[in-house]
């Protein structure tokens, strides 16, 4: 058996021989690091190691100097470094196998070091197992070859690598000199350039130079001299002028753009005659030179009209005017809007230069700002006139004053109220035209203004012409600095005599009517009271008369008599207690307010709208709280408020023929803020209220019956609002519609 | 006031003057009924007795106006005299026309109710006799046979002996035969005396 085993391990021996001598060919290009990898994962796997440890010398390495194979270890990575410091010492000491503690696992390791190279030139190879029989033999001799076979490669890749070294370090060198020379070559042949450029520039500098200090002078020179000229024309002519100066042009011409017809119109020129003009008196935007600068909204040149395809319609007119070369050059508004053009023409074909075109741009942005002044100097004036006719035209005072009140201004219609002119307005001073009693008030409200840097409202009488004095609204606003004072006032004065007439007289009638409406009322109640009174009066009428029969009996029946008159006594009382409790209702004097009981208030109305529940044969019920707190009333008044609220409900039931017509009157403790209030409501099974009438209801004069006058409930809101109390409808969720006051009430018991 | 054995109701929702008019009535020997509401005083059997009522005009549940209309279509009607706390004009003529004795507005005097009754129950006494004694008539009338109300109705109308005959297609003799009976049934003392009786019944007039 031993022999069979050790003839396969000699077969596998010489196989991995024969595959580590094989590496070298495949190894012969590759990096030292690459062959030593390589060779210790060959040992690996041909020997069971629990490590293979390399170091290579420095000069054969390139980095890292140290390798490391291991068998998988339990913890993390094992550092080559680490595991060649714990070799370290052993190598040293041991060239032969030796067993020391494993550096990279549990237990104790035969390691085996053997140099690379001869006197460990190359560096060292250590491989380490835990077997105890390691190394064999076989092991021993495929270590030794492969740590020799190692020691050649890496000299062979040691000897390439320097070999590559040198030639690339000569290759650099060579480079490196050949660019050094080529930046010479090349800052040599700029310098010589740059000079011949720079005589070049210098000059052109110098001509352009002088040009331009005559461009410019004259420009300077136009410019003083537009200033001077108020008229428009002449500004142009100048214009035109310099610009032929400039351009040392033939001819030439100024257009204005108008905006309404879209056209340029010439309003200048100089060296053409009548039949160009009229040719060209009035040009459509895309027509020859200048209508093809305002279509682009750019300078348009034309060397030669003869050549330019654009032209050929109007070359005969050139002709017969003589010139070949033009230019057109815009003006724009500050809007960007073109202002018109400014042409020069030239006998032969011609092109201006640059720097000429570029000094008729400032000449013609020097005309453009010039016609916009003008043009703004004449919109102004028409805007101050415009201001003046509006002044004049609105039918109120206008003015203006100064900060310390003096007019300044004033138009027509002042005038003709007050009688004054201006002068006359400014001696006197504008309180002397308030109604003495108005003067207190408006300089209040003026100084107050004044003070604030505030606009004002006063109201008050101005005396007229005639002497008499109207009413106004006078409204000013000042006009502040930019530091906030005040420099002048701007104010107009509003008639409102007659508006405040009517307002009068509406309020009269409106007095009027609530008079009719109350004596309509007072008519109902003394019906009311009629009928209230005719019935214990009839009984009493009788029972006296009863009375008087018993007596005049033969013998007379006392107690019968005594009996009826008694009864008399009785109904007269509930009379007079009638008429007690209406006086009340009558009476002026009730109007003052006392603490009142609403259940109270409501039972008197009751008896007063009987006859009107009777005829409209209505039920009316009650829900009144035992314990309600007193409230301070005037008792006439919340009579009436709940006389209409209760008659209101009749009269939306009048129509009802479907159901019980019931009038539920109830009165409840409430709360309004933590303090106490009683709540009263008066609920009908009308026809309702619609949703978008709920919020008319208490309108004056709104009314959705066809003979109501529209005064009940708004009276009625007013009372309770007089009261601090609070009234508003609702529809029931059933038919009809219930109203509801809140009352604050006093704390302390009705007396 | 000699009422005899006359009874005055009275119809008042107010029962304070209910009581005073009772009071009143009962000084003069007046006997009473009195009622809170109409519905009542109908739902009430009614003696067979010379009555009144004393009725208020507004009242809830119906009126007295109502109740005034509704008496007047009962075999029975009794005289009314209204008395209200607001009368108006329109009202009281409406009152009047249908039939009532008086309109009294309250307060009123004791002596104009008195009155007032006096002449009601007087009026219903005589209206009491007249419809007992058409109720006699009709029930003599009643007993006549078919030919003797043909012929009653033609004596009624005027017509001679003769004539009625033609128009009948019967025997002169015949005709006088029936009209003695229709005089005896009838109780008639005399010619004109049947004449009227055929008014107050108001007997069909003779067809062809």
């Amino acid at each position: 058996v031993d022999a069979v085993a050790e003839v396969r391990d000699l077969e596998r021996c010489i196989g991995d021989l024969t595959s580590l001598l094989a590496l070298r060919t495949l190894l012969s290009e590759h990096s030292s690091a690459h062959v030593v990898g390589t060779l210790l994962d060959a040992l690996f796997g041909m020997l069971r190691l629990e490590f293979a440890y390399a170091r290579l010398s420095d000069g054969v390495a390139d980095v890292p100097a140290e390798f490391l194979r291991v068998a998988p270890a339990p913890e993390g990575v094992v550092r080559p470094e680490g595991v060649g410091a714990v070799l370290a010492p052993a190598c040293r000491a041991v060239t032969a196998p030796a067993r020391m503690p494993n550096p990279v696992g549990e237990g104790e390791v035969a390691i085996v070091p053997i140099p690379l190279g001869i006197e460990e030139e190359a560096g060292i190879l250590v491989t380490g197992s835990r077997r105890e029989d390691f190394p064999t033999g076989i092991e021993m001799l495929l270590l030794r070859v492969a740590a020799n076979q190692a020691a050649i490669w890496l000299c062979e890749a040691r000897l390439l690598a320097e070999r590559r070294r040198n030639e690339k370090a000569l290759e650099r060198r060579v480079a490196e000199r050949t660019r050094e020379l080529e930046a010479a070559n090349e800052q040599l042949r700029l310098e010589i350039h740059e000079r011949h450029r720079a005589e070049a520039h210098l000059v052109e500098l110098k001509d352009e130079l002088a040009a331009d200090l005559s461009a410019v002078t004259r420009l300077h020179e136009l410019g003083g001299r537009l200033l001077a000229s108020s008229e428009l024309q002449s500004l142009l002519d100048e214009v035109l002028h310099a610009t032929i100066a400039l351009q040392n042009a033939d001819f030439g011409n100024v257009q204005l753009y108008d905006r309404q017809s879209r056209t340029l119109e010439i309003v200048a020129q100089r060296g053409f005659r009548e039949d160009f003009l009229e040719y060209f008196g009035r040009v459509h935007e895309g027509r020859a030179g200048c209508g093809r600068a305002l279509q682009r909204s750019e300078r348009v040149v034309i060397e030669d009209v003869e050549t330019d395809p654009g032209f050929e319609p109007h070359r005969s007119i050139a002709a017969a005017a003589g010139f070949r070369g033009v230019q057109s050059t815009p003006m724009f508004g500050r809007d960007g809007e073109p202002l018109g053009m400014l042409s020069t023409h030239f006998r032969r074909p011609h092109r201006p230069s640059d720097r000429e075109l570029r000094l008729t741009d400032l000449y013609a942005r020097h005309a453009a700002e010039m016609i916009e002044r003008r043009r703004s100097e004449q919109a102004l004036r028409q805007s101050a006139e415009q201001f003046r006719l509006l002044t004049e035209a609105i039918p109120h005072h206008v003015w203006g004053a100064r900060a310390d009140g003096v007019l300044a201004y004033c138009n027509q219609q002042w005038r003709d109220y007050s009688g004054l002119t201006l002068r006359q307005a400014q001696r006197q001073g504008w309180i002397a035209f308030l109604h003495p009693d108005d003067v207190d008030k408006a300089t209040t409200a003026v100084r107050e203004a004044e003070a604030l840097g505030k606009s004002y409202e006063i109201e008050g009488r101005l005396r007229g012409a005639s002497g008499g004095y109207r009413r106004f609204i006078v409204r000013a606003v000042p006009v502040c600095d930019g530091r906030g004072h005040i420099t002048q006032w701007f104010g107009t004065n509003t008639d409102v005599e007659e508006r405040r007439q009517a307002a009068e007289a509406l309020r009269e009638t409106q007095t009027e009517l609530a008079h009719v409406a109350r004596l309509t009322m007072m008519g109902e109640l003394a019906a009311s009271l009629a009928h209230e009174l005719s019935q214990p009066l009839a009984a009493v009428v009788s029972n006296a008369s009863a009375c008087l029969r018993w007596l005049h009996h033969d013998p007379p029946n006392v107690d019968e008599a005594r009996l009826v008159a008694r009864r008399a006594i009785r109904d007269a009382t509930r009379a007079s207690a009638v008429i007690a409790h209406t006086r009340a209702l009558v009476t002026k004097a009730s109007v003052e307010k006392v603490l009142l009981d609403v259940t109270e208030v409501i039972h008197e109305v009751l008896l007063l709208v009987g006859r009107e529940v009777l005829k409209h044969g209505a039920v009316v019920l009650t829900s009144l709280a035992a314990d309600l707190p007193p409230v301070l009333g005037a008792r006439v008044e919340l009579q009436q408020a709940l006389l209409n609220l209760i008659m209101n409900g009749l009269e939306a039931m009048a129509n009802v023929s479907d159901r019980r017509r019931e009038l539920a009157i109830s009165a409840q403790r409430a709360e309004v803020h933590g303090s106490p209030a009683v709540l009263v409501a008066v609920q009908d099974a009308g026809v309702g209220v619609a949703r978008e009438q709920l919020d008319r209801l208490f309108d004056t004069f709104y009314t959705t019956k066809p003979h109501g006058l529209g005064l009940g409930l708004s009276i009625t809101r007013s009372i309770v609002t007089g009261h601090g109390g609070r009234l508003w409808a609702t529809g029931n969720t059933g038919p009809g519609a219930t109203f509801r006051f809140l009352l604050p009430a006093m704390t302390a018991p009705a007396t | 006031v000699s009422a005899g054995d006359a009874l005055v109701f009275i119809v008042d929702d107010d029962a304070t003057v209910r009581e005073a008019i009772e009071g009143l009535l009962k000084s003069v020997g007046l006997r009473t009924r009195a009622f809170g509401t109409a519905r009542e005083f109908l739902n009430h059997e009614r003696p067979d007795e010379p009555a009144c009522v004393v009725l208020d005009v507004r009242m809830p549940g119906p009126s007295g106006l109502d109740l005034q209309g509704e008496l007047a279509r009962t075999e029975s009607p009794i005289p009314i005299i209204f008395i209200t706390g607001h009368g108006d004009i329109p009202m009281s003529v409406h009152a009047m026309k249908a039939g009532a004795v008086e309109f009294l507005t309250k307060p009123f005097r004791d002596q104009q109710l008195l009155d007032a009754i006096q002449l009601a129950i007087d009026r219903d006494r005589v209206d009491r006799r007249q419809r007992r004694e058409l109720e006699d008539l009709r029930t003599r009338y009643e007993s006549l046979t078919r030919r003797e109300r043909d012929v009653m109705a033609r004596v009624v109308a005027g017509l001679l002996n003769k004539q009625i005959a033609g128009e009948l297609h019967i025997s002169e003799i015949t005709v006088k035969v029936h009209r003695g009976r229709v005089m005896q049934k009838m109780a008639a003392a005399s010619l004109a005396d049947l004449v009227r009786m055929g008014g107050r019944l108001g007997t069909p007039t003779p067809s062809h």
